[in-house]
């Protein structure tokens, strides 16, 4: 018997040494890929300039045929997020189908990426052309809208940088600095006086950051969303061409705030006044305003499995919110392209996840 | 057994504005978060202000799970910038574990 106890005893004890090792080795596991995944980030931010390395043809295509000035002392500034959307998306689709021979090839990669564009090459044909053409249409509509306020601006092509984002959320802040110095000074080269953003994290880099990282930043950063916002204050006329019967109907939309612009900027509420201002009726969801909730795709790099999961609780807000008979009909407006990456994927039903420039160039007709 | 160093909350220190140490552990951080971490700030706060270097290594995967979104910021009735705190320990985490 007692024997019994101890063999059993014993056992109990391997059992639990085992499953520690397993823990431990899972621990190391995912340490490591966090490791391997930031350094290769790391590596593309400073032999490559951006995080997510892509074509200046994919990043310029927007601005075709729209006659932008090159360079001048105010740019639209993209950030390159709305042209990476499409590649990130189809690179995921790509690592999550090999996710077991990605991991193990990690070590492997991150020594090759120095040499070889491996996100360049994982990107490849990866992004899908509907994607492509939207995100990109998300960009041509705020150019749109900024000419349509009177606003002139250029736009700085292929001498356009990332502004680092994803590193300095990480804490590769070495690396961030290197290039936010270099991105800074590319920009100084060039006579530019103020950058007119166009979502919450270039704009947060610019606004807030830089200045803290970069000795000397002296670049204004003013979001299109202000811009718009100014315009319609001294001209309130920009959207003559509102049709009257579409304003009566009083179409709504639920505004889905992006966690910088209402927290880090205290920007929240700009999306629902400028929609109220034209006639739209801002829904504002449980969780909303200061308080939104997080789409999950600032942990996308590192933990996809989890930014799905808060991308569908946050699609559930939307949801309670619903009277019978909507049925996902109410469109979720949105000012980020990351949030309408991640909401778009986290649909189950009809609903419709819009950029608000969108919003604006078809609710208000100003084309 | 946790292995103490100072030097680790005096690095922390010098990367930035950490206040860990106004976190008085009420945990009101927590009811608001998306991602409903396995560890609470408070803990890691204290493994941090303690110096517990090997604690922070054992919890970075917490760690980098942060959405850095603040909606735990808006509960913070003593005003830590959790989310702040956060980066920098990814930072600490970045540089001395990953040499990056």
């Amino acid at each position: 018997m007692n024997s019994a106890m101890t063999n059993s005893r014993m056992d109990g004890n391997l059992n639990k040494m085992s499953s520690n090792m397993n823990m431990d080795n899972n621990k190391n596991a995912q340490t490591d890929r966090k490791c391997h995944i930031l350094s290769m980030l790391s590596q593309n931010l400073s032999i490559r300039r951006s995080a997510f390395p892509l074509s200046s043809i994919s990043l310029t295509a927007w601005a075709r045929g729209l006659d932008i000035r090159r360079g001048g002392s105010a740019v639209l500034y993209t950030g390159h997020m709305y042209q990476m959307i499409p590649y990130l998306k189809g690179a995921q689709k790509r690592q999550s189908a090999i996710k077991e021979v990605s991991d193990k090839m990690m070590p492997i990669a991150r020594l090759i990426n120095p040499f070889l564009n491996l996100t360049g090459i994982m990107s490849l044909f990866s992004a899908n052309k509907n994607d492509i053409k939207r995100y990109n249409g998300y960009l041509r509509n705020i150019a749109v809208i900024l000419k349509k306020c009177g606003i002139e601006f250029g736009y700085l092509y292929g001498l356009e940088d990332y502004a680092g984002t994803l590193l300095y959320d990480m804490g590769v802040y070495n690396a961030f600095e290197r290039h936010a110095d270099r991105v800074f000074r590319r920009l100084k080269r060039l006579g530019i006086k103020t950058v007119i953003t166009v979502e919450p994290h270039t704009t947060e880099m610019f606004k807030k950051i830089y200045p803290m990282a970069v000795d000397g930043f002296d670049i204004e950063a003013v979001t299109y969303l202000e811009l718009l916002e100014h315009a319609l204050k001294s001209n309130g006329n920009i959207f003559s061409h509102i049709n009257n019967a579409q304003k009566r109907q009083k179409k709504a939309v639920w505004v889905h705030d992006s966690c910088v612009y209402a927290r880090h900027l205290d920007m929240d509420g700009i999306i629902a006044s400028l929609l109220k201002k034209t006639g739209i009726e801002p829904l504002i969801p449980y969780y909303g305003g200061r308080l939104t909730h997080c789409c999950g795709g600032p942990i996308e790099a590192l933990f996809p499995e989890k930014t799905s999961q808060i991308a569908k609780r946050r699609i559930e807000h939307f949801k309670k919110g619903e009277n019978e008979g909507d049925n996902g009909h109410i469109p979720v407006v949105t000012a980020c392209p990351i949030c309408h990456l991640n909401l778009h994927e986290a649909v189950s039903d009809k609903t419709v996840v819009e950029d608000v420039s969108n919003v604006f160039i078809n609710d208000m007709r100003i084309m | 057994m946790i292995k103490a160093n100072q030097e680790i909350y005096k690095q922390l220190l010098s990367i930035g504005d950490f206040n860990a140490s106004k976190c008085f552990s009420c945990g009101s951080c927590t009811a608001l978060c998306p991602v409903g971490l396995d560890i609470l700030p408070r803990t890691l706060f204290r493994y941090a202000i303690l110096g517990a270097g090997d604690k922070i290594i054992e919890e970075s995967d917490a760690i980098f799970s942060c959405l850095l979104c603040r909606l735990c910021e808006e509960m913070c009735p003593e005003g830590v910038n959790i989310a702040e705190n956060i980066r920098m320990l990814r930072q600490y985490i970045a540089e001395r574990e990953y040499n990056l």
